[in-house]
């Protein structure tokens, strides 16, 4: 008998434990290193043979975690070696544009041209942007600037919004006028969130809230186990890729281009240059290949393939390759350190 | 020249979506012409230099000879005309006639323009291929070498007895599934769709002496189902674990969202997939989404293909940008 794992299941090894990547079911579970390390001699040695070697404890250990892999589906048994069969994932990330993801920033000093702004972010095949509003909105301003990304096929389109009871009703009833995915209010009343979640139960948005107040850019960079997302795209571009600097540009309230909202350089200007002329510079891009392999730490973490990154908020400035500043998980204790100054947003 | 591609697919179909988006990265124009849109003969030159097809595409011309890659994905587009119409009734016949004859007029001229677009060197899918006929693929693939299950269409009560008798047969459509809304109260539609089902002997007790035929497959008892999208001479395949789990083991699309079903990459051992090859040349398909079955015994049976089936999810779960490589066939 032989045992091997689905290949959307995928073990990443930290210092002391493994996260089990399951790309098929958007999930991720915990294992021990002992654990992994046993699957990766399964590819090769029959099953009964290997369990030979252990003593009678330890096999009543493998058979247990054997017994768990089994009941998730994380793998299946089979007469032969099927290797060739059944080939890895190919560890591949495609995409077709320069630019997957934007964030777009407004404050009440912002005067930017939004046609020729979501225009250009189309011109890059840019299908994901994210508008945060950092000063308080009128429903007309939020609505005019949603017309300006009608028709241009977004396939992804999420709010930062100071939250108010007659924006929480705009989106509501608009959902079907507006292709908006997500909105995410802040300064929300800690008190009436649960009031709002249960209003938006049935929306085709999905809303978020968070009691703090989101007024500039420090508020990013956040690392928490909320946000850990497991899935097949996130997890192939991360073996090459920044999980979040790839093919993100970002629009500052100002109108500055730049890779990401937080980091200081500034490429050019949204009035005055041409977003694929930023773009196109090898500079632009100097983030977009800083993987987790390559960052301190975060090499060692079980966790690096379903966390995002930052680069912008680090914990040595001097060092691009320094973990980001917002984690407060040390992989080599496998421990939380302490509870974050950012609490995320609560989704409904 | 600069590559230049026509699609005829229709509206929210999500892999032309999104080989469009690849094409626009190569750098390559594309006309996409969906179910619905009117194409309209502007001209047609066949003399002895060359030939010259001109087409107007809503209110866009376009010629022929500035097309380097077609693909059919779906859909089914023909040239718009005019039908005459009389509100005299003496007339009603000869109109009828008339009509019948400019349409038939019109579906020659159809004939052609798809004829010379398949004779691009990069031309993917058929429009006269998109209906698949299930029975002469099985015939095929038996011709080819592949298992198929055995199959039966039966029409009379005897048959269908003597054919469930001591075994497990699955029925299917003889052609594609249907599918149908019915209005209930407060205007909410419930729609009704057949499905791959198991046919047992409760089925006898409610058949009639004769009834309207329908088919019978021998159940193959399944470790998994393989999904096959076939581009060109290659193939990409996928492992459905779908037996593990009671919603799922007839028929997959009852798809489990909570616990879905596991979808890996497959690689499909060389002779059978020197078969395939073969079948796809006779059943003259250049692309195309094929089902087949593993037995419990390790033996892998062809069910059918679908010209214009759904590739997206293959593509997805086995991480092979299908859209990326058809885009790149369009323009090679």
């Amino acid at each position: 008998m032989y045992f091997q794992l689905f290949a959307d299941c995928i073990p990443v090894k930290g210092y002391n434990r493994s996260v089990i990547c399951d790309l098929g079911r958007n999930k991720f579970n915990l294992i021990p290193n002992e654990l992994t390390d046993f699957i990766e001699e399964l590819k090769s040695k029959p099953f009964n043979s290997l369990l030979e070697d252990f003593c009678d404890d330890d096999k009543e250990t493998i058979l247990e975690y054997i017994e768990f892999l089994v009941n998730n589906e994380f793998g299946f048994f089979s007469e032969q070696n099927n290797n060739n069969s059944f080939p890895p994932l190919e560890a591949i990330f495609n995409w077709s544009g320069l630019i997957s993801n934007s964030i777009v920033d407004v404050d009440a000093l912002s005067s930017h041209n939004y046609e020729r702004i979501f225009s250009e972010l189309k011109e890059v095949n840019c299908t994901s942007v994210q508008i945060r509003f950092f000063s308080e909105q009128t429903i007309q301003n939020v609505q005019f600037i949603l017309e300006s990304a009608l028709d241009r096929d977004f396939e992804c389109i999420e709010l930062v919004i100071e939250f108010s009871d007659e924006l929480l009703s705009f989106f509501v009833n608009s959902e079907k006028v507006y292709p908006i995915t997500s909105v995410q209010f802040f300064s929300c009343n800690p008190d009436k969130i649960s009031d709002y979640i249960q209003e938006v139960n049935d929306s085709l948005i999905a809303f978020s809230f968070t009691p703090l107040k989101i007024n500039n850019h420090e508020h990013c960079g956040l690392v928490d186990p909320s946000y850990f997302t497991s899935n097949l795209q996130l997890f192939m571009e991360g073996q090459k890729f920044n999980t979040c600097l790839n093919r993100k540009v970002s629009i500052s309230a100002n109108g500055e281009i730049k890779n990401c909202p937080s980091t200081t350089e500034v490429y050019g200007f949204i009035n005055t240059t041409k977003l694929i002329d930023c773009i196109d510079r090898d500079d632009f891009k100097r983030y977009w290949t800083i993987n987790k392999q390559s960052i301190s730490i975060c090499k060692d973490c079980e966790f690096r393939f379903v966390c995002t990154d930052c680069r912008a908020f680090i914990e040595n400035p001097s060092d691009i390759y320094s973990k980001p500043l917002k984690c407060n998980y040390d992989p080599y204790s496998s421990t939380w350190l302490k509870t974050s100054n950012f609490p995320p947003f609560i989704s409904s | 020249m600069k590559k230049k591609v026509l699609i005829m697919s229709q509206h929210f179909d999500r892999s032309t979506d999104i080989v469009l988006q690849w094409l626009n990265y190569y750098g390559a124009s594309y006309i996409r012409v969906n179910h619905g849109d009117v194409l309209k003969v502007r001209k047609i030159n066949i003399d002895k230099g060359n030939t010259e097809i001109t087409i107007r595409h809503n209110s866009v011309e376009f010629s022929l000879s500035e097309i380097t890659g077609f693909w059919y994905r779906r859909g089914n587009v023909g040239f718009a005309w005019d039908e005459l119409k009389s509100n005299e009734l003496a007339l009603e016949r000869a109109i009828g006639a008339v009509n019948k004859h400019l349409k038939g007029e019109i579906s020659t001229l159809e004939e052609y323009f798809y004829f010379q677009l398949e004779q691009l060197t990069t031309s993917l899918g058929r429009r006269s291929n998109a209906r698949n006929n299930k029975l002469i693929h099985l015939e095929m693939a038996k011709l080819c070498g592949l298992n198929i299950p055995d199959t039966i269409i039966v029409a009379n009560k005897q048959d269908l007895s003597e054919r469930i008798h001591g075994r497990t047969n699955i029925t299917k459509a003889i052609r594609d599934g249907l599918s149908v809304g019915i209005k209930g109260k407060s205007d909410m539609w419930r729609y009704f769709s057949t499905y791959t089902s198991i046919a047992n002997h409760e089925i006898i007790e409610q058949a009639e002496k004769e009834f309207f035929p329908f088919l019978l497959q021998q159940q193959i008892k399944k470790k998994y189902e393989i999904r096959v999208f076939y581009l060109n001479g290659e193939l990409f395949s996928m492992a459905i674990f779908s037996q593990n789990d009671p919603q799922t083991v007839v028929d997959f699309r009852h798809y489990n969202y909570q616990r879905p079903n596991r979808m890996v990459p497959y690689v499909i051992d060389a002779e059978t997939t020197d078969k395939i090859k073969r079948f796809m040349k006779i059943a003259n398909l250049n692309t195309g989404s094929l089902d087949l079955i593993c037995s419990d015994k390790d033996e892998l049976f062809f069910l059918e293909v679908n010209p214009v089936g759904q590739f997206g999810m293959v593509s997805f779960p086995c991480n092979y940008y299908l859209e990326k490589k058809i885009a790149e066939y369009l323009i090679s």
